[in-house]
């Protein structure tokens, strides 16, 4: 399979970045599935990702964080090959987004029916297909700080890293990305129970 | 320590620090201000644990995708040639 060539050394390189990188593979697909949202174009980020990690891997630390250096050319590539807009300006919007807004609509619901405890309500109504279509229908910018800190736990400075985005701009897109999920939660969720 | 619990305990300082809160980015100072505004306000405690809820919900629902076997077979075999 790795052909009848492979020197030694070479075969120790490319093992050693198996064994380190390869854990990473369904993390970086689900990350890529939700950025991209196609199957097809996920497959070729991560495969593109890979080439290009194996090219510097003798760039990478031993010992520092695999993951968060997988993702960070994960991000540079999507933004780089796959987003429509590289570097459009920021979209403002001056429109204010309510706070704990899935979570005032479902107590208005509740107290309608006179049932179950908001928090319930919402672990019982949310489906994955509601939660990739809140996600997918995020403006790029959104999505991407959304799919790293709430889907994958990265911090403020990762993530400012990655994006190479300033954290303020990161806490923002954060802030709206979140308000903007949880309308579309509740759209979907409005929509399929009628 | 008692003036600032005073001035703290403002429903809106605690939301202010809400998505900071659920990201786990305040200082301890911080996080623990937020969190005795929480042990005080019923309201805000529940709101703050469905928010915390909703998230790991969301993390739940899209962490069981795996990455297609045949990507995986593609990865070694380039990983292979390029060599």
């Amino acid at each position: 399979m790795h052909g009848l060539a492979e020197d030694p050394t070479t075969r120790k390189r490319r093992e050693a970045f198996e064994a380190q990188m390869l854990p990473y593979l369904d993390s970086l697909y689900r990350a890529a599935l939700s950025m991209t949202r196609n199957a097809q174009d996920a497959d070729d980020l991560v495969q593109d990702t890979f080439v290009r990690a194996f090219q510097y891997f003798d760039q990478f630390r031993a010992g520092t964080n695999a993951r968060a250096w997988l993702f960070r050319i994960l991000t540079n590539l999507f933004i780089n090959a796959y987003r429509r807009n590289k570097r459009e300006p920021e979209r403002s919007s001056f429109e204010e987004l309510e706070d704990f807004y899935l979570y005032n609509r479902l107590a208005d619901a509740n107290q309608a029916a006179g049932s179950e405890p908001p928090e319930q309500a919402v672990l019982n109504k949310i489906q994955g297909d509601a939660v990739r279509e809140a996600i997918a229908k995020l403006p790029d910018e959104y999505r991407e700080t959304v799919v790293l800190a709430d889907l994958h736990e990265f911090s403020y400075q990762e993530i400012s890293e990655m994006l190479e985005i300033p954290i303020g701009t990161v806490r923002s897109r954060l802030s709206r990305g979140r308000k903007l999920v949880q309308r579309a939660l509740w759209a979907f969720t409005e929509e399929n129970t009628r | 320590m008692e003036t600032e619990s005073l001035e703290f305990n403002q429903c809106q300082e605690a939301v202010k620090r809400l998505n900071e809160y659920l990201s786990r980015e305040l200082e301890p100072k911080e996080e623990e201000l937020v969190q005795r505004h929480l042990r005080e306000c019923r309201g805000c405690f529940e709101k703050f644990r469905f928010e915390e809820t909703l998230l790991r919900t969301l993390r739940e629902k899209l962490g069981q995708t795996q990455a297609p076997a045949a990507l995986r077979q593609r990865i070694l075999g380039l990983l292979g040639r390029e060599s």
